[in-house]
Order: structure tokens, then sequence, then C-alpha cells
């Protein structure tokens, strides 16, 4: 029996490997082959040899994959930094200072509640606003817009962090002559620094992944990656492309997957909005 | 006493200026448009509708609100369903000790990690129609005939579905492993000292116990897959036909596709506040 159950388990566990892996590794050969390679039933031709023409397509093919690459890395950056340093002091606010309860807890539900807001109940007023005023198509546009989603997420991870610093720290600080903004920056950050470094980093992987608020609050200038990909087969048209779409599939995922590494002890609370304490 | 508030403000100051900008404005703003005619691309004189954008909503097929609801329930209630229960199978497997645990909870996190346009395009790639495309490939080699998976509508959605379930299925197991983790041993060490079967622990002690973390991950996958466009629009962009257009994907046609942004702020707002609704139901429930 005991037996029994040991291959049931290592079966079980075979198969989530397979369910987890192919998909990506489907794409990752698929990003490997010539055109013609394409459209063959897997065998040894299909797979061998491997060739790179997909991915120099990217880069020298006339697609406007590298500039929307730059795009994403400028917007993202920006927005992940800004949103971690306010939603990191609006947090501070919430966990630490004497507020009213009830204020306190308005507040927090009113900046946490963002998360329900289908995205379009802003990008309609947005679309309006930014074609009116010079918004439209730029990097500060993007900024603002990411920020709605970003702060709020800053919000909610930097209170559950905070929760576990003890309040003894601010208070013997406090004797000291210390001004709160001053605790903040002197005492919080330091003790904090693996909980700021892992909400920036899926700061930046929320704006890197976004899709809808970039299809429709950019055009051609400030484009990001994640529309060029999404656009990149219909706009090929003929569903003949499928080697460079690919190709974009995986180069699109790698900063995320690589940024992931470095935060891998926090990444599952992170995930979770500090739902689970990894 | 003062000088601390003011303080507290200044902390707060710049998270609440950006979220009324980019919050409480445009909802505002939102319900205004709900209630005018704006319309893009071509030129029509605006003029104030009152609630007529969500009578024609309600009533008119041609703003297919009634069909997309329909498309989003099915798409919704089935891949919640199948992630939460594989979600919780691959949380009790993960949550047993062997060899190579460690490896599959380290991969598990994969899928939260790949942005969902790639997610998109990697199960397009899938699903293609030949039979160069792996799903084909395989029903082949089991003696089976391939799917045009993409062309018919109830396969374009069972398409949806699993991509879905592969992406948000590791939220669920994490978010039930911590719960599983976070249970007291002593009740299950009673139940098989007394000769419970592994079932009537499953029914009678884990899943209760488990109940408050089941209603959190319920209610965070149940916000985000309403509003579900990233893989819609890469894998199926709606079609076949109107075949997998959810509320949210439906919106975005009518606004900036067909250029009726009013006829869209109607319904996202109406969407918006069954949401709202819903959420508030469930945690009650949890709370009580």
């Amino acid at each position: 029996m005991k037996k029994f159950n040991n291959l049931l388990i290592y079966i079980s566990a075979f198969l989530l490997i397979l369910w987890i892996l192919t998909p990506i590794a489907w794409m990752l050969l698929i990003s490997l082959e010539n055109q013609s390679q394409i459209f063959l039933e897997p065998s040894m031709e299909k797979f061998f040899p491997i060739t790179f023409e997909n991915y120099i397509y990217l880069f020298v093919g006339g697609t406007d994959f590298v500039r929307t690459m730059i795009n994403s890395s400028i917007i993202a950056t920006i927005t992940s930094i800004l949103a971690t340093i306010i939603g990191t002091m609006a947090a501070y606010a919430i966990q630490r200072l004497p507020l009213s309860p009830r204020i306190k807890n308005n507040v927090f539900f009113w900046i946490v509640s963002q998360r329900i807001t289908p995205f379009l109940a802003v990008i309609i007023p947005f679309y309006i606003l930014y074609s009116q005023t010079g918004l439209y198509d730029t990097y500060y546009g993007m900024v603002l817009a990411y920020l709605l989603f970003t702060i709020p997420f800053t919000v909610f991870s930097m209170v559950g962090y905070l929760n576990e610093i003890p309040k003894e720290i601010d208070e013997a600080a406090l004797i000291d002559g210390c001004s709160r903004i001053g605790i903040l920056y002197r005492v919080i950050l330091p003790v904090c620094r693996a909980g700021i470094v892992t909400v920036t980093l899926l700061n930046f992987a929320l704006c890197w992944n976004e899709l809808l608020m970039a299809l429709i609050l950019t055009g051609e200038h400030a484009r990001t990656v994640a529309v060029a990909a999404a656009l990149f087969l219909p706009s090929a048209g003929r569903g003949a492309m499928w080697g460079p779409a690919a190709a974009i599939g995986i180069f699109f995922m790698l900063p995320v997957l690589l940024l992931s590494v470095f935060i891998r002890k926090n990444l599952i609370r992170g995930l979770t909005m500090g739902i689970v304490k990894g | 006493m003062q000088l601390k508030n003011k303080e507290a403000l200044l902390l707060l100051a710049p998270s609440i200026l950006i979220l009324l900008v980019t919050t409480i404005f445009p909802f505002l703003y939102c319900i205004w448009v709900s209630l005018n005619n704006i319309i893009i691309f071509y030129p029509v004189p605006n003029t104030f509708k009152g609630l007529q954008n969500y009578i024609d909503s309600l009533t008119n097929p041609i703003y297919g609100f009634w069909k997309s609801a329909y498309t989003t329930l099915i798409f919704t209630g089935s891949s919640i369903l199948l992630e939460f229960i594989l979600g919780l199978a691959i949380a009790l497997l993960l949550n047993k000790e062997f060899k190579g645990v460690g490896f599959l909870r380290s991969i598990i996190v994969i899928p939260l990690l790949v942005s969902p346009v790639s997610i998109g395009l990697i199960f397009r790639l899938m699903f293609q129609s030949g039979s160069w495309s792996l799903v084909n490939y395989i029903l082949k080699s089991i003696g089976m005939s391939p799917f045009n998976w993409l062309a018919e509508r109830s396969l374009a959605m069972l398409v949806l579905i699993i991509t879905d379930t592969w992406q948000w299925t590791p939220l669920m197991v994490l978010i039930f492993l911590a719960g599983l983790r976070m249970l007291p041993q002593e009740p299950f060490d009673a139940a098989s000292v007394d000769g419970a079967s592994s079932w009537q622990i499953f029914r009678y002690l884990t899943v209760p116990m488990l109940k408050e973390m089941m209603a959190i991950a319920f209610l965070l996958r149940l916000m985000d897959s309403l509003k579900t466009f990233d893989i819609i629009y890469v894998v199926t962009l709606g079609g076949p036909g109107e075949a997998t257009q959810n509320l949210n994907y439906n919106a975005f046609l009518q606004s900036f596709v067909f250029g009726n942004l009013s006829i869209a702020a109607a319904q996202i707002l109406m969407l918006t506040v069954v949401v709202i609704i819903i959420s508030s139901i469930i945690l009650r429930m949890v709370r009580r």
C-alpha cells in the first residue's frame, strides 16, 4: 500500500512538471526553428538543426521590437521606483502613525479596492483627457496610468512588511529626537530592504506585463513591448510568422523570470499580496 | 498630536493625490461619459442621454451585453472551478514530503511570472489546427482525430479556460499550501489514531479548517477573472464570432473598436457595481 502510494505521488509529480514546463518548452523549440521546420510534425528534422534566425529577425528585421523594449523599460522603471517611494510612505503612515482607526481603515480600503475596478472604467476617461491634454502616447501619461495599480499593490504589501517590524525601534528613534520622516528613511528603509526590493521588482513586472492600458493609451511613439507582442501576429497576417512570434513570446517573458531569481525568497509572499508569508 | 497629524498628511498626501487623479476623478468622469453620447472616430454632436445608455445596453442585443455576460459566466465560472479543484489537489501533493518536492514548489510559481501576452502566444501556438500543433499531434498519436480548436465556438472557449487554468492554478496552490502549513497537527494525529480514512480526514478536518483560505483564494481569482482581457485578445480575439467575448472584452470592443465610449462606460460601470456587490457578500461570509 505504501509503495503504491509512493508510486502515485511520483506519477502526479511527473505530470505536474510536464503540465508546467511543456508549454514554455514548446514555444522555445518553435522559436529555434526555421519557417519550414515549424510546420513539420515532431521528428528529428523538426528540431535539428536549431536556428537563431527568428531572434535575429526581431532585432534587424525592421520590427519595432527594440524600440518598444526600450519604451517598456523606461516606463516600468520610472513607475516602479515612484510607486514604491510613494506607496511606502503611505503604508508607513497607515501602519504607524496615531491616526484614528476609522480614517486609517477607510484610506486603506479605498487604496486597496482599486484592485477591484476594471481598468476600462479608468481608461475611457483617461483616453478622452489624454487626447485633449497631449498626454496621449507619452511616457508621462503611461507612468501616471500605471501608478493607478502599482501604488495600491505597494501599500498593501508594505503594510504587511511593516507589521513585522517592532514598533519599539520607532519609539527609540523618536526619543532620540528623530522625526517620523527621518525614521522612515534612516531606520525603516534599511530594516525593510528585502521587502522594498521585492515590491519594486514586482511593480516593474506588473508594468512590463500590462497590456490593456498600453494598447489604448499609446500610439506609435510610446508603444510598449506588450502591445508590440500582442499586435505582432494580427499585423503580420497570413499566420505565417510563427517563428518570430514565438521568439517574441520567449524574449518578452525573460526579464521578469530573470528578475524573479533575485527575489526568490520573498517571491511567493509578493505574488499573493502578502497573504502567504513564505 | 497636531504635529503628528501633519506628518501623517505629508506621508499620505502623494498617494492620496495620485489616487484622486487616477481613481475618484476618472470614476466620476466615467459616470458623466455614460450619461452622454460620446463617440470617437467620427464626429457626432454630444447630447445628454441620461440613463438611455444603460437601458440600451440591457435591452438592445446589438450592444452584446447579455451575450457577453453569459460568456463571462461560463469562462469565469469554469476556470475558477477548475483552478480551485486542481489547486487544492496540487497543494495536498506539495504538502507531502518526498524527494524533489522542493523543486516542484519552486517551479510551480513560473506560470504566475510569465506575462499573459506570452502565455496567450504559447497556447495559441499549441492549439493551431494543423497536425504540426502540439495538441493535435498528441491527439493524433493516441488515435483521435485533430480539432480545429480556435474556429469552433465551444472549443475556443475551452482553449481559453485551459489557458487561464494554466496561468492561475499556481496562485490557488500557493494560498492553499500556506493554509495547510498553518493547520495544527494534533487533530490530524488524533484522527488517524482513531482510524479515520484519509478521505474522512480531508472532508471533516482539512476542508473546514481551510475555509477562510479558500474564500480568499476564490475572491482574489474572481476579481481578476472578471477583468480578463489579455489572453482573450491574444488567443482568440473574442472569436470565432463573438463566442469568447466576456463583458470586459465587449466593453473594449464597444469603446475602442466601434467608438461608442458612452455605451462602454455604462456597461463597465454596471460590471464594477456587480463585482463590488459580490466581493462584499463573500467578505461578509468569511468574517462570520
